[in-house]
Order: structure tokens, then C-alpha cells, then sequence
């Protein structure tokens, strides 16, 4: 189960599990949204590749705005592949519980 | 006595023409018994004798017939070493007696002097291709003997009404063979119509059954009736013979079933009283092998009687061995049973299969004539015995057919399967099949998930082990994409390291170890997301393994586990 909604300050708030079957629905919601800025993974249990793939793709036009996109209440699994993807040099990354 | 040895030439014009009516008038469609008759007149005539008769060669029997002339008048049998009449079978020539009453050969009971008057005798073979089909004799009274031209008339009519005989006999076996077609063809239709609809659903078990009728003859039949909340009979049977018998017996069998269960019958009665009732009705040479079973899915057990039913299919999933258990009694329809044995009882652990199989399985041959056997059900049940009963079940029959190698089915195959399910005690390894979709990635989580919460491990692997999954199993769909098959996934774990092993079948060789690896400290406009994932996968798996051979790609990866 993914879910994939704007919360009340604007953020974007994912829960659930983020997998190659889910990734298209996740993509056409966040080009949807035209200038994101905070997303929330508290409730995300799971990301694979395709997962993190939307993530890259809506990153690289975030910052072709000058901006750039804050993943915050990262779990620690979830902080691990972000790690290994190399993502802690792309993204600002906030641990949860911080 | 003469033996004529002459060729059908030169024969007077006035035998000629009524040789060519009489082959007119054969040629419309008669009954053989008026074709014998018109032959026997055309004989009489043309050679102007005073009586001929037609004896027929029953080749089965090795005996010459003289049907009744009379309605009612029973047929005569001669052997071939009677009389005149058994050597002109015998030596397949011409005949000419001059003088009966100076033949010593010549037999009245069969060479037919009835009256003691006979004074010569023509008896001539009929025969096709060296073939004996019968023997044509004339007789007279008066007039001399039969001139050598008289034989070569006879053989020229002769040779003619063979042709009419062998046409009548073939087109009455052929009229014969339509009908009876068109009877097995109904009879297999009722057949098919007491096969259960539906398997019925209950908790904690999986079933399957199917029946795949042969083209022509064959007896199977299957049945499976609720009996109350806890229990279940399980019919299997597979009546003998050809033709229309056998599909008549296995809709008896199943219909005595039913209204012996109405009735309330327990077991040992519904089989005794079967197996009484087969006896009166079977012809003797014919009977039905059957099982009889009861399911009780709170004791987790099957009471049954096998008459000449088996080998029976007892997939142990503990210790994943096949035992095969023989018949408890010869087959029903015999004789009636001195005594009923109490029935034998299975104890179905969770995970164990019993497979009700009939013989048209085993005996399935190959063109070069090795059979299906116990063998083939064996290999196919251990590669997916973990699967639904229905998959199973097809996965047998697909492999029954490609071992059959388009060597036609020679007998009906029927299969049922009832399996127990729940966690096999003991057990660390799982193993289970995906189909190539995306849609599967829910499935093959939680089956992880139970897996490691069912053995208490350390449930932080999840994630780590479900990506890595993910990651090849999507692999396989994109870069494999041409194959159809199943992707099997097994998880097995010892104290101190779970093991992984992702299967793709029928593809192409991919090594997910020799990906490249991804730089991941590239800034971000020359990333790209393509090719993480099995970058991740090598940094996340302990160990990974690429195995490839049969068109089969087997990855196998470890992570290790916390003492305690």
C-alpha cells in the first residue's frame, strides 16, 4: 500500500511502501506539485530503486529552479539506501527523531 | 477326383452375360444374407446346376458358416478339414468331382447330400488377394459332370462375387463402428456430467481434480461430497474395458456413491455394498479399481479402502519425501470381499499432499516406449508442491503431455489433489512461484515477512532483503521479458545466515554481479537512475551468486543473522 498526498504546510507526505509498481503513480503526483519543497517520509516503510529514481528525476527539476528538495523523519533503513545511493550528497536529509 | 488348374478364358458368351447380370444386380445394396442368396442362384443358373450354397470363412474362428436358407434355421458350422468343402478352403483351387459316390473326401453332412442323391459336385474357394473368404458349391443330380469350362465359369463368377461379399461385410463393420461411436460418444457425455463442479472450499486445505477423458475408451471418474462440517469423501475410480462399458460403470460407481451417502452409509458399508452390487452387474471379466476416502480436517486424516486403486501419492512436506502406498484390496466387481478390513488411515502433516492419480498417468509412454511413472509425478511434485493445487495439477498434465511427445493419450487420466496448508515443522527452507508482474511484489513481501516472523528472526532484515528481491525480480522482467514462466523464489535460513534464491527459467543469460558499478558521488545533473538498483543490490547482499545453465538464471544472495 502507497500513499502520496500534500500535507498541511505544503510538504509532500509519502507512507506506505514506495516500489517498482508505485513509482508511476508517485511521479505523476509530484509533477503535479510545481515547486515542491519538504517531503515527509515518516510513514514510508520501504523505497526501491524506482522509488528513488522519482525522487532523483523530481530533484533535478527542483533545482534547475534554484531550489532543491529536503527529505525529513528519514527512518533509519530508508536512510541506509539512501546512503548507499549517494543520495546524503544530492539531497538534504533529515534523520527522524531529530 | 480333379483339381482344376485352368484361367477364366475363352468361356461361352451365354455364361459370360449372366455372370455380368448377376454383377448388376449385386451391385445394388443388399443384405449380406441376400447377396449370399443371389450369389447361390447366379451359381445354380449359370451352371445349370440343381442346388448351390455358400459357405462364408469366419477367419476368428477358423470355421466355414452356411447361413440359414430359411428364416430361423440355425447357421452350420464345418471345420476345414471336413469333406470336399474343407479341402477347396484349404488348397484355395477349383474342385471337380465327377462321381461323389467314389470320392472317398466327400463328406454328406457337409458337402450337403442331404437326400444321398448328389452325383457331382463343383466346390470352389472364394478368395481375395490369397485371402479365404468362403466357398462357393454346385451340385447335380443329373446330367453327367462339370466340363473343365463349367470351372472356369465358376471362377470367373466366383471372383466376382467376392468382390460383393467383401463390400457387404465391410460396409455393415463400418455402419457398426459409426453407432457405437455415437454410443461411447453420449456415454462419455454422462460421464463427464457427475464429475463435481466445483472443488468445496474449506480451511486449511487446497484441492484440485481434473479428468481428461482419451479419445475412445477409458473409465475414470472422481467425486468429492461434503459430508458434514469436518468431513469429506474422496471417490477416485477407473472402471476397465473398451468400448461403452467402462464409462457406464464409473457413472454407476459415482451414483451409487451419492445415493449411498444420502442414506447416511458409513464408509466400510458404502464399499462392501458397492463392490456387492459391481459383482452383479459387471460382466466377469471387467471391474473398477477405486479408492474410497474419507477427509476429517479436524483430525487431519483420510480413512480409506484402495481396491487395485494405486499407487497412492503421500507427499511428506517434513522431510519432502514421496511415499507411495499400495492398493488395500483387489479391485471391486470380482467377488464380494469375505470381510471389510477396518480402513487404513493417512495423517496429513501440514504441507503433505495426497494425490489420488490414476494409471493412465504412469503409463503414459514416450515414442521411444519409456513410461510417465511414479518418476515424472515425483519431479514435477517437487519443484512445486509449494504452489496452489491447481497449479499442480496443470503443471502435471503439461508435463504428462510433453513427455508424451504427441504419442496419442491411450486412456483417461484423472488427478486429484488435496493438500493440508500451514507452516511445515522444521522446515527452514520456502519456496514458492511469481508471476512475471509487478503485481506480485505485494505477495512475494509478505511472504518474506512471514517467513521471518514465523522463525523469529531479526525482523530489521525485511527491508534490506525485500529490496534486494525487488531489484532483481524487476531485473528479470525488464531484461527477460521474453519468458512466460514463473519466477521462484526460495528463502532458507541456518542460525547464523539467511539465504536468498531468486529463479528466472527459459531466458536469456544476464550476471547481475558484472553490473557496472554506479559512482555515486557524481554530482547531480550527471546522475541518472538507471543501474542503482543493482548497484545497491551489491552493496546491500553479504554474498552474490550468478548461476546460469538449462535457459535458467539462478541468483543467490546471503545476509547474516545475529547470534541469538
Amino acid at each position: 500500500m502507497f500513499e502520496i498526498r500534500l500535507g498541511e504546510q505544503g510538504e509532500v507526505v509519502m507512507t506506505g511502501r514506495l516500489d517498482a509498481a508505485q513509482c508511476d503513480k508517485a511521479l505523476q503526483f509530484m509533477d503535479s506539485v510545481p515547486a515542491p519543497r519538504v517531503v515527509d517520509l515518516a510513514g514510508l516503510d520501504y523505497v526501491s530503486s524506482a522509488g528513488l529514481g522519482v525522487l532523483l528525476k523530481t530533484q533535478k527539476r527542483v533545482m534547475a529552479g534554484g531550489q532543491g528538495l529536503r527529505l525529513i523523519n528519514v527512518n533509519k533503513h530508508i536512510r541506509d539506501i539512501f546512503k548507499y545511493a549517494g543520495f546524503e550528497r544530492i539531497f538534504e536529509i533529515v534523520p527522524a527523531g531529530s | 477326383m480333379h483339381r482344376a488348374t485352368s484361367t477364366a478364358v475363352g468361356l461361352r458368351a451365354e455364361a459370360l452375360l449372366q455372370i455380368l447380370e448377376v454383377t448388376r444386380k449385386l451391385a445394388a445394396p443388399f443384405e449380406l444374407t441376400e447377396v449370399l442368396a443371389e450369389i447361390g442362384e447366379a451359381a445354380r443358373s449359370v451352371l445349370r446346376g440343381e442346388r448351390a450354397t455358400v459357405w462364408l470363412f469366419e477367419p476368428e474362428q477358423g470355421v466355414l458358416v452356411l447361413t440359414g436358407q430359411a428364416p430361423g434355421e440355425k447357421p452350420i458350422r464345418a471345420q476345414l478339414s471336413q469333406g470336399v468343402l474343407g479341402l477347396t478352403a484349404r488348397s484355395r483351387q477349383v474342385i471337380n468331382v465327377p462321381d461323389c459316390k467314389r470320392e472317398p473326401l466327400f463328406d454328406p453332412t457337409v458337402d450337403l447330400d442331404v437326400d444321398n442323391d448328389v452325383r457331382c459336385m463343383l466346390s470352389v474357394p472364394l478368395v481375395e488377394r490369397s485371402t479365404l473368404v468362403g466357398v462357393l458349391q454346385v451340385v447335380d443330380s443329373e446330367n453327367g459332370s462339370f466340363s473343365a469350362e463349367d470351372e472356369r465359369v465358376a471362377e470367373t463368377l466366383a471372383a466376382q462375387c467376392v468382390v460383393f461379399i467383401q463390400r457387404e461385410r465391410m460396409s455393415r463393420s463400418l455402419a457398426q463402428a459409426e453407432k457405437l461411436d455415437r454410443e461411447i460418444k453420449l456415454a462419455r457425455e454422462i460421464q463427464m456430467s457427475t464429475l463435481p463442479s466445483e472443488m468445496p472450499r474449506l480451511a486449511e486445505y487446497d484441492m484440485a481434480g481434473q479428468f481428461c477423458p482419451a479419445d475412445q475408451t477409458g473409465g475414470d471418474t472422481f467425486d468429492i461430497v461434503p459430508l458434514d462440517e469436518r468431513r469429506l469423501f474422496l471417490l477416485l475410480g477407473d472402471a476397465s474395458g473398451h468400448g461403452i462399458g467402462p464409462a457406464l460403470s464409473a457413472t454407476q460407481m459415482t451414483g451409487m456413491l451419492r445415493v449411498a451417502l444420502r442414506l447416511g452409509a458409513d464408509l466400510d458399508a458404502i464399499f462392501a455394498q458397492v463392490n456387492n452390487q459391481l459383482v452383479e452387474d459387471l460382466p466377469e471379466e471387467h471391474f473398477v479399481t477405486a479408492f474410497f476416502g474419507v477427509l476429517d480436517v479436524v483430525d487431519h486424516t483420510v480413512q480409506y479402502h484402495a481396491a487395485g486403486q494405486g499407487p497412492l501419492l503421500h507427499f511428506q512436506a517434513a522431510t519432502g519425501v514421496c511415499k507411495w502406498l499400495s492398493p488395500t484390496t483387489y479391485p471391486l466387481g470380482f467377488m464380494k470381499y469375505p470381510q471389510i478390513e477396518p480402513p487404513l488411515q493417512i495423517e496429513l502433516a501440514p504441507g503433505d499432499i495426497l494425490g489420488l492419480i490414476t494409471d493412465g498417468v504412469f503409463e503414459t509412454e514416450n515414442p521411444a516406449g519409456t513410461m510417465f511413472g511414479t518418476e515424472g509425478v515425483e519431479k514435477v511434485l517437487r519443484a512445486r508442491h509449494e504452489g496452489s493445487m491447481s497449479d499442480l495439477l496443470a503443471r502435471l498434465l503439461q508435463a504428462v503431455h510433453v513427455f508424451a511427445d504427441g504419442h496419442s493419450q491411450a486412456d483417461d487420466i484423472t488427478i486429484v489433489l488435496l493438500a493440508r496448508r500451514g507452516e511445515v515443522a522444521g522446515r527452514t527452507t520456502v519456496q514458492r512461484y511469481f508471476a512475471r508482474s509487478l503485481d506480485s511484489l505485494d505477495p512475494m513481501f509478505r511472504f518474506v515477512g512471514d517467513f521471518i516472523s514465523a522463525r523469529s528472526l531479526d525482523a530489521e532484515l525485511h527491508m534490506p532483503v525485500c529490496f534486494i528481491i525487488e531489484e532483481l525480480f524487476t531485473n528479470f522482467l525488464k531484461y527477460n521479458a521474453e519468458s512466460t514462466q514463473d519466477i521462484s523464489l526460495s528463502l532458507g535460513h541456518t542460525p547464523d545466515q539467511l539465504t536468498v534464491r531468486i529463479t528466472a527459467f527459459d531466458v536469456e543469460p544476464f550476471d547481475v554481479t558484472s553490473a557496472p558499478a554506479v559512482d555515486t558521488t557524481k554530482p547531480l545533473a550527471e546522475r541518472q537512475a538507471g543501474g542503482l538498483g543493482l548497484h545497491l543490490v551489491q552493496q546491500m547482499a553479504d554474498t552474490l551468486q550468478y548461476e546460469y545453465s538449462e535457459r535458467r538464471s539462478m541468483i543467490t544472495f546471503t545476509k547474516a543473522l545475529e547470534a541469538g
